[in-house]
């Protein structure tokens, strides 16, 4: 799980916003954090604070929750100003460690945005890809029995109303379909003139 | 679920409503004992010739013993007729384990493409629906699948039986909550009656004619989705683009729903590429047109 964690530089008074996979270790000397808990990598953030302890919180993720433990229990921490020992960490939350206080944000996960289906198109939105069963399918030796499919080209069946497409709205209260904005375009093509003209005036 | 074998083997029709998952591993549960039918109905079947033909020698060589009186070779001749009788028995028991494993030998080309039309929908299926499979392996000419007796047209006194056989029965219902029913008939008749030989004898006679495959597919779809189809209704037989060893037999459209009926000829009926090909460019025409009616079907806010 991604995380970003913001916070301010108590040294530098700098702004601080990156990003990072859980694990994360968070403590004041990165040698004494952890370079790897139960196969994974740890992210090790340093904040170089004399009221954080050499290695003070890990901060990990769980069936897709965040769960953040004192590493050091008398030196503990705040999260959303009360004093824990371990919790849980929403999108938003605070996290208070010495003096430094950081904010907590869940990154947003990447979805495939590829389009996939055979008969009607649709966005994959799968979040892992390994082994897909939609993105690597190849429909070709499908669509050849039927050319053209999904295209509605010039002189090809559609072509007409697929280039006004944009003026047919359906109306859900009515279930009527209106051509409204194709009458609106031949207004203003038509001057008052050329109405009267049609419709036989003098 | 396991498949039931017992009502598979008494009635050749397989019949489920259950989760894709479920029925697709049932129809390789299907392939899978097809496939030792077959192998198993060919081993009795050899059998039963070989222990045919033994019976044959042995009795020929015991009838012969029997006409000599001798001490020794009367108990020859009974060790003979000991094993006439054993190979008689063994020929009835491949004779009827042969008719056995072919009950379960069904016909092959149908759950394949069975098999292959369930992939082909499983890309744009909601797997967590409800999916409905019925598959039946019975010849078409069975009197249940019956539908109508007539007068011979010319020949006095013979009969016309007409068979419409619906093997294949699918429903379910698409991610785009589109819902579908495809099914297959086999379409026969069978004309039978009394016919003179040049010898003066009556002999009773019979002949099948295959009158193709009808197949069906209708789609029944969200109105609010494809609303637009009403504009496109009169146009949507232009969009059908089916091969051309198949015609059109029937199309009807309505704001909820479409139907497509086409007949595949005779000489077709049974080649599984041929009928797959067919439903592919059925469901490819169908919504060829619902895609358009969606962009049509955009909503006034």
């Amino acid at each position: 799980m991604q995380i970003q964690l913001s916070w301010i530089d108590p040294n530098t008074e700098e702004r601080r916003e990156p990003l990072f996979t859980t694990p994360v270790a968070i403590g004041r000397k990165f040698e004494e954090m952890p370079a790897e808990i139960n196969g994974e990598l740890v992210s090790r953030l340093v904040i170089p604070d004399d009221l954080v302890a050499d290695y003070h919180v890990l901060i990990t993720s769980k069936n897709q929750q965040l769960i953040v433990i004192a590493q050091n229990q008398n030196m503990g921490m705040k999260i959303n100003g009360l004093q824990k020992n371990n919790g849980s960490l929403n999108d938003g939350d605070r996290l208070q460690i010495g003096s430094c206080e950081i904010v907590v944000n869940l990154a947003a996960t990447t979805v495939c945005d590829r389009m996939v289906g055979f008969l009607f198109k649709r966005r994959c939105d799968r979040t892992d890809h390994t082994g897909c069963p939609y993105c690597d399918q190849s429909y070709e030796e499908d669509y050849a029995f039927y050319a053209d499919y999904g295209n509605y080209r010039s002189g090809g069946w559609g072509n007409t109303y697929y280039d006004q497409r944009d003026c047919y709205f359906y109306d859900h209260y009515t279930g009527n379909v209106n051509f409204t904005e194709a009458d609106a375009v031949s207004f203003e093509r038509e001057s008052d003139a050329d109405f009267e003209y049609d419709m036989g005036a003098s | 679920m396991p498949i039931e074998l017992q009502k598979l083997r008494k009635h050749s029709i397989y019949e489920d409503t259950a989760l894709l998952d479920s029925v697709t591993t049932d129809l390789d549960d299907i392939v899978a004992l097809s496939q030792l039918a077959e192998i198993k109905q060919n081993k009795f079947g050899k059998q039963a010739i070989y222990y045919f033909a033994g019976a044959a020698i042995v009795g020929i060589i015991s009838f012969g013993l029997s006409g000599i009186a001798s001490g020794l070779l009367n108990v020859v001749a009974f060790l003979f007729n000991l094993g006439l009788v054993g190979l008689v028995i063994a020929w009835i028991y491949a004779l009827v384990m042969m008719l056995k494993f072919r009950r379960l030998n069904v016909i092959n080309y149908r759950y394949h493409l069975t098999r292959q039309l369930i992939e082909m929908l499983a890309r744009d299926l909601d797997v967590k629906e409800l999916f409905h499979l019925q598959l039946s392996f019975k010849k078409g000419e069975s009197n249940e699948n019956k539908t109508n007796t007539i007068d011979h047209p010319y020949k006095s006194g013979w009969k016309i039986d007409i068979y419409e056989n619906q093997w294949l029965n699918m429903r379910g219902r698409f991610l785009d909550k589109t819902r579908f029913v495809l099914t297959i008939t086999g379409l026969s008749k069978k004309q039978y009656g009394w016919k003179r030989g040049s010898s003066g004898k009556n002999k009773y006679k019979s002949k099948v004619k295959s009158g193709g495959l009808d197949i069906n597919l209708n789609l029944i779809y969200p109105q609010r989705r494809y609303g637009a189809i009403k504009v496109l209704q009169n146009e949507v037989k232009e969009a059908i683009n089916i091969p051309t060893f198949s015609f059109l037999r029937g199309l009807k459209v309505t704001d909820k729903s479409m139907n497509l009926t086409v007949r595949l000829d005779p000489q077709l009926a049974e080649s599984q590429e041929k009928i797959y090909q067919t439903i592919v460019a059925m469901f490819l025409s169908l919504y060829q047109v619902l895609n358009l009616a969606k962009m049509l079907s955009k909503e006034t806010v």
